[in-house]
């Protein structure tokens, strides 16, 4: 099953100690994650300030400066997984560094035969 | 049901299957007589049936490729052929990653066989709300990749709490109300099955125990009028000896929740009770699973009886640590507040009010976390009257209200 995986930010949230001395490496997690077959593909994603929302209303393309949705709470980056299942997707997603430190959202695709 | 939901992957298809088969068994065995081999019989009538369906459904969207290559597993043709797939139904039911009403919701639907009218007569909800919660949780357990299995080893030590905690949950919710005495016995019929399925889960033992030493003593707990009976005034012939055999049999020296619980709830059943072990349990309790308690730590019954403001321990307060959810201890009315909370509260009897069960461990925290950062939700599956406890009850629903804001 395909999974998008948003990896976002908690600015609320501070890494405990104990949590920051055990805290997974990014470069090793994408190492694993690629040689398992389970990550397609990913990448960070520029700050939100650099978004661009854009919508189409009448007809007429109108374009926002930032993200479609006001939370301080914002996707750092994404990755695109193909997992046995959720239990595999979240296994995944609990090794990655931002689970710790900030959190992180796994949804499956619609699969294309399904309406 | 379990093997229904494995071979379609189709929770509603399997349950209208098996209801197919048992309507036609009831016609059928009626003139023919029960075949020898009648879970065989049921379970390939419900496979027919889901077949028939399904090839039927892939007419109609003009599928036929994949019925062609539809090839069903053989037929059982022995009832010992048919695994036991209830322990995939449990865990895939108490799913951590569904809500813990859909938790409790589908366990009820799917395990006990409750339908979705008693189901939501029960959880004092509309049946078209509890018809759309056991929709959206099944759609999320076939669309997310909820597996449909026991979780391996490693991830035994996460899971099976969220298992214990709903069985648990529908104890609490059931005991000593009589309208929902069948939730209970579901409960121990479910801790039952597990048990019999883990037998060498200390913690699945253990919550069994729990449950029965509890039940026993259920009909001398309260009076005749209604009222909540004191362990030291309880008519001991009525407590169930049988329960209590089964109950102590199943306590184990692992030092679990639910077994230091059952430990606890076992010393109220004997003869004396042995209050200063009562102290030390809850002494371990305490230790090994944190809580903050709101006044007095230990019960005392004489303390508590010199001074009718000490809670007893049923009344502890939630802290704000998502980790922690708490008490579990009978309502029991062992001290003098609970005495006075009786005569302004009858009604109050054994109701569900906090959070009935701890899960915390170090192995369990990352479930406990999952369920706390989900979105708010009720902590008693429904919204009962408060702890019978006495004064606490102002302070249980502060309590709950305090949860339920830190699972937000």
């Amino acid at each position: 099953m395909k999974y998008l995986m948003q990896v976002c930010t908690d600015p609320g949230y501070e890494v405990s100690e104990a949590d920051a001395a055990n805290i997974p490496d990014i470069e090793a997690w994408v190492s694993e994650m690629d040689s398992r077959g389970v990550r397609l593909m990913g990448n960070r994603t520029r700050p939100a300030s650099e978004a661009t929302t854009i919508r189409v209303r009448g007809g007429e393309v109108l374009l926002t400066d930032g993200p479609f949705a006001e939370t301080k709470e914002q996707m750092a980056g994404f990755d695109i997984l193909e997992c046995r299942d959720l239990d595999e997707a979240i296994e995944v997603a609990s090794k990655h560094p931002m689970a710790w430190a900030g959190m992180i959202e796994i949804r499956p695709f619609w699969p294309d035969d399904e309406e | 049901m379990a093997t229904m939901i494995r071979l379609t992957g189709d929770w509603d298809l399997a349950e209208e299957c098996a209801q197919d088969a048992y309507t036609q068994a009831w016609q059928k065995w009626d003139a023919t007589g029960i075949p020898g081999q009648p879970l065989a019989w049921l379970t390939t009538t419900a496979r027919n049936k889901a077949i028939d369906r399904m090839r039927r459904a892939s007419r109609e969207a003009q599928k036929m490729q994949e019925v062609a290559q539809m090839e069903p597993p053989p037929a059982p043709q022995h009832d010992s052929e048919i695994p036991d797939e209830r322990l995939e139904l449990m865990f895939t039911c108490c799913h951590p990653s569904l809500n813990l009403q859909a938790q409790v919701a589908l366990t009820l639907r799917s395990l006990a066989g409750m339908t979705t009218a008693e189901i939501a007569r029960a959880f004092l909800v509309s049946e078209r709300t509890m018809g759309q919660r056991l929709f959206r949780a099944k759609e999320k357990i076939v669309h997310a990749g909820i597996p449909f299995r026991v979780p391996p080893a490693h991830l035994l030590p996460e899971r099976l709490p969220a298992v214990l905690h709903v069985i648990y949950l529908l104890f609490n919710e059931g005991y000593g109300d009589a309208s929902k005495r069948r939730l209970t016995d579901e409960a121990i019929r479910l801790g039952r099955v597990l048990v019999a399925l883990m037998p060498d889960e200390p913690e699945a033992n253990g919550m069994l125990a729990l449950m029965l030493l509890h039940d026993s003593r259920r009909t001398a707990r309260v009076g005749p009028d209604g009222d909540l009976v004191p362990l030291d005034e309880q008519d001991r012939t009525k407590w169930n000896q049988a329960d209590i055999a089964e109950g102590l049999a199943l306590l184990r020296s692992a030092a679990g929740p639910f077994q230091l619980q059952a430990a606890i709830a076992a010393c109220h059943t004997s003869a004396v009770t042995d209050w200063a072990r009562i102290a030390d349990l809850y002494g371990q309790l305490e230790s090994s699973f944190p809580v903050r308690w709101c006044a007095s730590t230990v019960p005392s019954p004489s303390a508590s009886r010199r001074d009718p403001h000490k809670r007893c321990p049923c009344s502890m307060s939630l802290t704000a640590s998502s980790t922690v959810t708490t008490c579990c201890q009978p309502r029991e009315p062992t001290c003098s507040a609970a005495r006075a909370g009786r005569r302004k509260r009858p009604r109050a009897i054994g109701q569900p009010s906090l959070w009935p069960q701890q899960i915390p461990s170090a192995a369990s925290s990352s479930t406990v976390s999952t369920r706390c950062q989900r979105a708010p939700e009720t902590t008693s599956i429904s919204q009962g009257p408060e702890n019978p406890c006495g004064p606490s009850n102002s302070e249980s629903a502060v309590a709950i209200s305090s949860h339920a804001a830190s699972r937000s």
